[in-house]
């Protein structure tokens, strides 16, 4: 007999609100601590911001594709991703910068870089190697072991820094300063060397200018000088990690869009989806944002009134992201008149001339106006990556991929803008390329912030972070001192996502962070260790002794 | 051993899905290997035109509600809902009249009798006749060919008087001459037989049993389009422990040695991101992909030896018929159907057919489609889908939605110096914009709607699919040599090598080719006997539209 078809869902211990990188990684660990774990997807995929469409057999990484952590990240080592199919790709070329008649080549290997540092501007290489030498300890030493404990309070942080000396004194002093004061600070003579730095830490919407911003410089600008692409796409990562969870018993529920959370008592009870069903659970981790999680989802205004306050002056990014993807019939981009390493470089900056293009272009990205298409960076993953494009195909042409991205504000007509800015990149990278003129472009992705903010719906307005980074909305701020620990006011109610600590840019730190703290909470298995970086970063002093929230 | 699986079904489109979950679910350890990053090669929603119209890139009509599928899987506690409106189809012509298909047979004959009220009454008195047989003919859907089921085929004719001896030597155009008088209900049968699903309807015998068997169709829409299914079976698949592998090209397969203890040998190709390159296969492997492909992928030494006979039909196997040229419009609002005023539902109807212009045009068309590998635009019917009408989430804020038409092209385009002209702009391009203006004659003001198109040629198909092979989107032609018994076997004389494409029925949405070969692995394996392995054709389509009637 036909009855209308009733959604039931089994009760769970732990449902995760959203299958981006942080929710599939916090699932995956809470599964394998025995925690009968659902992670809900309003999407048809998983993935979140880790996504690439298949065009035509050109596998088109549309949002994120730099994995600056890469085989940092403590969960490639915890969820074994190296067995579920994540192999990251580590070119050895790594930016290449095209100034007007000159070339400035960044490698993986600092030697080779200050080499190239020396031909275009001799001298400037001492201070480059000054420069890596620092940005390379911060990064090892406290940047990148912090991301994955939670959030110091900040007087604390400073204190711990402050007695450690050395390397903390000196992260101290970073903090105050703007991205652009960091680097200048180094003295470089040629001007074109610093912009070429500022360029890379201000690559994802870092304001060069702004105050209080200074000590994420290193981490940028050290690890995009050893960024990796994952093998297969960016959505590979995210394959791997669902296929982590589903090994510890988890599982994904894609087309599943939450309504509501469900707040009983004060304590949470599980989510209602949009189609009326409900899953119960005594325990939800939110990836979204503060304005879904405590403005939408929720009502705590009677309970928690300062959770709906925090969340109503939250910040999004002040600058977005325009990224165009082509799948071309044809050769990969050659650059004539240049050393032959260009022709192999991860990323290709063009239309940079000083430290007035990065602002300028910085300040377009902010402020409403279309970006001209002569500022941005260009990448062939294809090159990297046989399974980027159709090679079974070679009797009819090799395949190549091409990608150009560049910041962008969101307030533009983009219906309207979006292919003529494609077009305009396409044409500006000729100029540099001129092999590209015989492409046969057969697809075509543009993605303004618009897409972004419809495929990713927690970017509001295009913020791939999720919410502007200004020194209020960092670490422990992040989303709100009430929160940073990823505990909430509401019992039974988590965040993991962007919007907390560390941040975005699929560095799985949120969703890792967050995994420990409610496995505390719920008394299951620690089955991880902490990762050694970390451990050395507590002996050294710069982080403290017993992480908060532990034991809580 | 992890790598051991019972069973590896190779390639991931939805009738591989459909095998790897039926086995799952019968308690077998499965492993489905992709070389795509993503399942369901050509049953896939992609954002062509920005996030909010998801377009059906190449499988747009869902032949599902004729399958057992639906029901044993319960593909609706998955995220899938077909939606079924009045109609699956309509077919419009140039002189503003229209046919809809009904799902109510009395709606359907008011609508004959409008056309002609002789032959709105040949058709009822077949119906009345055929549809006590419906399920037992809908089974020989579903079940590899027998000589036994041949001659029942052949036998069809005995619903219209015809002795199967007279029969077996008709094509579907003779049939229809035969039955019917007045032009248009002519081209509405011969367009629902010419999808290609029965067999080609210009060939003797199988042409007239595609024309009786057509009347058997029914289609409904995925709410959000084609992917929910292929999403919807990797759920199903996962929820009973199924392991996919993503990114993961089979390279090839090594057979188990003769009398050997223990199975075969999947190799993945050097580029797949796994550090483990071998899967073993203890008891079968099915090959969910082309026969050429599978050629490629097994010893045709061993094969030689071992099965001479699969050895020989897939080396001359053909899939040089007709391929898809798909192109897709992003319009403004709905189109406006010249034929609206005969019967505004075709507003309503998801998938249009535009069958030939006049019963002349038919003839000349259907000759020159097997005579000649030229190319005609718009030689032959064409496929119009614009499910916007009856899945309103397809609409963007703007207004705007995805109409897209398919037609069959001869694929060796010798004219144009041959296959490799599929990516010759210049041509292909004409070939888009005559579906432009083709559109436009049947739906006035079309042109003008227009706000972006994109389109996809055989070339393309091929490198999005590498089983493909020309275009090919149901794994080689379905006719002649290759029709019924030409087929492919499901299973060959090697013990535990499997195969779900090639085979009988063609590979299309309704999942027959899944489930005949997941038949046949569960009958050979001894896991056939399952409790919720007992739905039968059309069965989960009947209770869903009683539903859907009581509640409209």
């Amino acid at each position: 007999m036909s009855e209308p078809i009733e959604k039931q869902h089994d009760d769970v211990d732990v449902v995760v609100i959203g299958a981006g990188p942080n929710g599939l990684t916090c699932g995956a660990y809470l599964a394998r601590s025995g925690a009968r774990v659902v992670v809900v997807e309003r999407y048809v995929e998983s993935g979140g911001g880790l996504t690439t469409q298949e065009l035509s057999g050109f596998k088109l990484s549309s949002h994120a594709i730099y994995m600056l952590l890469a085989e940092l990240m403590p969960p490639y080592q915890d969820l074994d991703l190296a067995r579920h199919g994540v192999r990251f790709i580590r070119p050895e070329v790594q930016a290449a910068f095209l100034f007007d008649d000159e070339s400035l080549l960044l490698y993986s290997d600092p030697a080779r870089s200050a080499d190239s540092v020396a031909r275009m501007s001799p001298g400037d290489e001492e201070a480059f190697s000054q420069l890596y030498d620092d940005f390379r300890r911060a990064s090892e030493e406290f940047i990148v072991p912090a991301t994955y404990v939670p959030p110091v309070e900040p007087l604390e942080q400073i204190e711990l820094l402050e007695q450690a000396g050395g390397l903390g004194s000196w992260l101290n002093e970073l903090a105050e300063l703007t991205p652009a004061e960091v680097i200048h600070g180094y003295g470089f003579k040629d001007e074109r060397v610093e912009a070429a730095i500022v360029y890379l830490a201000s690559m994802f919407g870092l304001d060069p200018d702004a105050g209080g911003m200074g000590f994420l410089v290193p981490v940028y600008v050290h690890r995009l000088m050893q960024s990796a692409l994952v093998s297969g796409g960016s959505h590979q990562l995210a394959s791997a990690l669902r296929r982590a969870l589903e090994a510890g018993g988890g599982s994904v529920a894609t087309t599943a869009s939450v309504r509501e959370v469900i707040v009983e008592e004060g304590r949470v009870r599980g989510v209602r989806l949009d189609d009326g069903s409900e899953i119960r659970a005594p325990v939800v981790v939110s990836t979204l944002n503060p304005e879904q999680n405590f403005l939408e989802l929720m009502d705590p205004e009677a309970l928690y009134p300062g959770l709906a306050e925090a969340a109503r002056v939250w910040e999004w990014d002040e600058a977005s992201l325009f990224v165009a993807n082509w799948g071309i019939v044809g050769e990969a981009p050659r650059y004539p008149g240049r050393p032959e390493d260009v022709n192999s470089a991860l990323t290709v900056v063009m239309g940079l001339g000083g430290l007035r293009d990065v602002r300028d272009h910085y300040d377009a990205a902010t402020k409403g106006r279309v970006p001209d298409g002569l500022l941005g960076h260009g990448m062939c993953p294809s090159l990297f990556d046989p399974l980027a494009s159709a090679r079974h195909l070679p009797q009819f042409g090799n395949t190549e991929v091409l990608r150009w991205e560049c910041l962008a504000s969101y307030d533009v007509d983009w219906e309207a803008e979006k292919s003529v800015l494609a077009q305009a990149a396409l044409q500006s990278w000729q100029r540099y390329a001129p092999n590209l003129a015989d492409a046969n472009v057969r697809v075509e992705l543009p993605w303004s912030p618009k897409d972004i903010e419809t495929h990713l719906p927690t970017m509001r307005r295009g913020s791939i972070k999720h919410g502007a980074y200004v020194s209020i909305q960092m670490g422990y701020n992040r989303p709100s001192a009430d929160c940073s620990s990823y505990r909430t006011p509401i019992e039974g109610f988590y965040v993991a996502g962007a919007s907390t600590h560390p941040g975005g840019m699929v560095l799985l730190g949120g969703g890792y962070n967050a995994a420990r703290v409610v496995a505390e909470d719920m008394g299951l298995p620690i089955w991880w260790s902490v990762p050694p970086m970390v451990a050395q970063a507590i002996a050294k002093g710069y982080l403290p002794e017993v992480q908060p929230g532990q034991g809580g | 051993m992890g790598d051991t699986y019972d069973v590896i079904v190779v390639g991931a489109g939805v009738n591989g899905l459909t095998t790897g979950a039926y086995l799952a679910r019968a308690g077998l350890k499965v492993a489905v290997m992709e070389r795509r990053n993503e399942c369901g090669a050509f049953a896939l929603t992609e954002d062509l035109f920005g996030g909010e119209n998801p377009t059906d890139t190449h499988a747009a009509v869902c032949f599902l509600p004729m399958s057992p599928v639906w029901g044993d899987l319960d593909l609706d506690r998955y995220g899938f809902d077909l939606l079924l409106g009045k109609s699956g189809a309509a077919a419009v012509w140039p002189d503003g009249k229209n046919y809809i298909y009904y799902y109510d047979l009395a709606r359907q004959a008011r609508e004959l009798e409008r056309l002609s009220p002789k032959d709105a009454q040949t058709t009822l008195a077949m119906r009345q006749k055929l549809l006590p047989d419906a399920m037992e003919l809908l089974w020989l859907f579903f079940r590899p060919p027998s000589a036994e089921g041949a001659e029942r085929l052949f036998d069809l004719g005995r619903y219209v008087g015809i002795e199967s001896s007279e029969f077996r030597h008709m094509t579907g155009l003779e049939l229809l001459e035969h039955l019917f008088d007045e032009e248009h209900v002519r081209l509405l049968w011969l367009a629902a037989a010419d999808i290609g699903l029965f067999g080609d309807v210009a060939m003797e015998g199988e042409g007239a049993v595609a024309v009786m068997l057509s009347s058997l169709l029914a289609t409904g829409t995925p709410r959000g389009g084609m992917h929910t299914l292929t999403h919807a079976l990797v759920r199903c698949f996962r929820s009973y422990g199924g392991t996919l592998w993503l990114n993961a090209p089979v390279d090839h397969v090594e057979l188990a040695g003769e009398g050997e203890v223990g199975g075969h040998t999947v190799v993945l190709s050097d580029e797949a991101p796994y550090p483990i390159h071998e899967l073993h296969a203890s008891r079968a492997v099915v090959f969910n992909v082309a026969p050429p492909v599978v050629h490629g992928m097994l010893d045709s030494e061993a094969l030689r030896h071992r099965d001479p006979a699969l050895l020989a039909k897939m080396e001359s196997w053909s899939s040089e018929g007709h391929c898809a040229f798909i192109s897709h419009f992003l319009i403004d609002g709905l189109p406006e159907w010249g034929s609206r005023e005969w019967n505004p539902d075709v507003d309503i109807s998801p998938f249009i057919l535009r069958p030939y212009d006049s019963w002349a045009h038919a003839h000349e068309s259907q000759e020159r489609y097997h005579e000649d590998d030229t190319m005609h635009v718009l030689g032959d019917i064409a496929e119009i889908y614009n499910q916007t009408g009856q899945d309103r989430s397809r609409m963007s804020r703007e207004g705007h939605c995805t109409l897209s038409v398919e037609i069959e092209y001869p694929v060796a385009l010798k004219e144009y110096g041959g296959f490799s002209a599929w990516d010759n702009k210049e041509l292909i391009d004409q070939v888009h914009w005559a579906h432009a203006d083709m559109m436009e004659r049947l739906a006035p003001g079309f042109r003008s709607q227009i706000v972006n198109s994109c389109y996809f040629t055989p070339l393309d198909n091929w490198r999005r699919n590498a089983s493909a092979v020309y275009g090919h989107e149901i794994g080689g032609d379905n006719s002649g040599p290759q029709w019924y018994e030409g087929r492919m076997p499901p299973r060959s004389a090697v013990p535990g090598i499997y195969f779900s494409q090639g085979i009988w029925p063609a590979s299309l949405t309704h999942l027959g080719n899944g489930y005949v070969a997941a038949c046949a692995v569960a009958e050979d394996l001894g896991v056939r006997d399952q409790e919720w392995w007992r739905s039968v054709p059309m069965e989960r389509f009947l209770e869903r539209y009683v539903a859907h009637v009581r509640t409209n």
